[in-house]
């Protein structure tokens, strides 16, 4: 399929504080649309740090003093007056951990869409089963939408938070490892969903498996002490590194 | 630290494997190069019998990639090293082969030869033991330069070879060839043709090691 190579997220120049530490240093590279970015490195190299700032979460951390610009389509998402929920309603994020809400399956879905001011029930109805299809789920849980949310199994639960961030209708959806902590069959059902996912949403996420990296993304940013040590196609990435910095870390010379 | 032993030593032990089949197909086709000068029937039987060594080689280090590949998962230098050895070990069982085949003619040929026609013959033997033992250093040091020098060496090896069939078809035509003793000069001559062929496929992937190209297409 071609690619639309038209930007999304336009980052320039960013740096990041958390008090004194600079946990990002002069990061710069584009994200493009429908396609998956993944972001690979070692621990506390500040993947994590560089997502939380494509929603704004970092504000919720007080210490935390951006500079730079991160424009989401053509738009400076630090300026002041940004609407940070409408921000965040069109970037969803899904972490590491499942975490749906202590409520039924249904009432999962429909708790975001209800805050907007949704009511009718038909509408309702339809955000459920569209957003659960797409999230591959629909089939599991169509007769027990009534159950708890907390029945479900872990790779389950991961995928009712990725129809979640879905019934919200975003743009973008940030992933910060969230096939980490579940098995190997609902690791490969999630990483199905998400090259399925990437025909109607960007998607940027990170992890620590570097097979997964190479298997379901498109682009991928390696970043090193904060710093993005190289970005670029991911079959140039994991075939003929241009850095050897990235070689030596993607062959396992050093974690 | 540096980690991934385990792949490490893999790879260093597959090098190994790859060096020494490459030495035993050279020494396999240096000894049929000498059987052939010389109408060593001897020599050339001994160089019959030890090509199933080389065959060996060939499964056993193409089992040894494979569960290098399935195991560690490589990717970069490590994935194409891997998978250049996995196609190069190809040529080198031919190199095995064809020496193998040159030692058999040799068995059709007797004492008593056109010597006329054996210049270039000679020539083409002593060209593609060049290039096959280039191809092998080139191997060794990963060294794109001698691959490419190697790759370069293969026009003159088809032309002798044009040379040869020129000068047998001389020869024939003036009644000073015997055409059974033509048929098997000329099938050594194609089998020469052919190892240069080899080296120049061995050469290449040596290219596609250190850049993943190959044939000047990026195969990534």
């Amino acid at each position: 399929m071609m690619k639309t190579e038209k930007i999304v997220f336009d980052i320039k120049n960013l740096n990041l504080f958390y008090g004194e530490t600079q946990a990002l240093k002069n990061i710069e590279f584009p994200i493009y649309e429908k396609e998956v970015t993944a972001l690979i490195g070692p621990s506390g190299c500040g993947k994590s740090t560089f997502l939380r700032t494509l929603n704004r979460m970092n504000d919720l951390v007080e210490s935390c003093k951006i500079s730079g610009d991160v424009s989401f389509n053509d738009e400076n998402i630090y300026q002041t007056g940004m609407d940070v929920i409408g921000l965040r309603k069109r970037v969803g994020m899904v972490f590491q951990k499942p975490n749906p809400f202590p409520m039924s399956i249904y009432d999962n879905i429909v708790y975001g869409p209800k805050c907007q001011g949704i009511k009718g029930k038909a509408e309702l109805n339809e955000i459920v089963e569209t957003s659960l299809k797409q999230a591959a789920l629909w089939e599991e849980v169509k007769d027990r939408l009534k159950e708890s949310a907390l029945s479900l199994s872990g790779g389950q639960q991961q995928r009712l938070c990725i129809a979640r961030t879905i019934a919200m209708k975003p743009e973008v959806i940030l992933m910060d490892e969230p096939t980490s902590a579940l098995d190997p069959v609902a690791t490969a059902k999630i990483e199905d969903l998400i090259i399925e996912l990437k025909q109607n949403y960007t998607i940027v996420i990170v992890t620590h498996n570097m097979q997964q990296a190479a298997r379901i993304s498109d682009r991928t940013a390696f970043f090193l002490l904060g710093e993005i040590v190289e970005y670029g196609d991911t079959s140039h990435v994991f075939s003929t590194p241009d850095q050897k910095k990235t070689e030596e870390y993607i062959t396992g010379r050093f974690g | 630290m540096t980690l991934r032993q385990s792949l490490l030593q893999s790879i260093e032990e597959l090098k190994k494997e790859v060096a020494a089949m490459a030495d035993l197909a050279l020494a396999n086709l240096r000894e049929g190069l000498v059987a052939f000068k010389t109408t060593d029937q001897e020599l050339a039987n001994q160089v019959m019998r030890k090509d199933d060594e080389v065959d060996r080689y060939e499964e056993e280090i193409a089992k040894q990639a494979l569960k290098i590949i399935w195991k560690e998962q490589p990717v970069a230098s490590d994935l194409r090293l891997v998978t250049g050895i996995l196609k190069l070990i190809t040529d080198l069982e031919r190199i095995g082969d064809h020496a193998s085949d040159i030692a058999e003619m040799t068995l059709h040929l007797d004492k008593t030869r056109n010597m006329r026609v054996m210049p270039i013959s000679s020539k083409m033997a002593e060209i593609v033991e060049e290039m096959v033992l280039e191809s092998i250093q080139a191997l060794v040091k990963v060294d794109i330069e001698l691959a490419r020098k190697v790759i370069g060496r293969d026009d003159a090896v088809d032309d002798l070879f044009q040379q040869l069939i020129t000068k047998m078809t001389k020869e024939l035509k003036e009644d000073k060839l015997d055409p059974n003793e033509a048929i098997y000069v000329l099938m050594v001559g194609k089998y020469f043709e052919r190892v240069g062929d080899h080296a120049v496929n061995i050469a290449e992937w040596i290219i596609f090691m250190k850049s993943g190209t190959h044939k000047n297409t990026l195969l990534f």
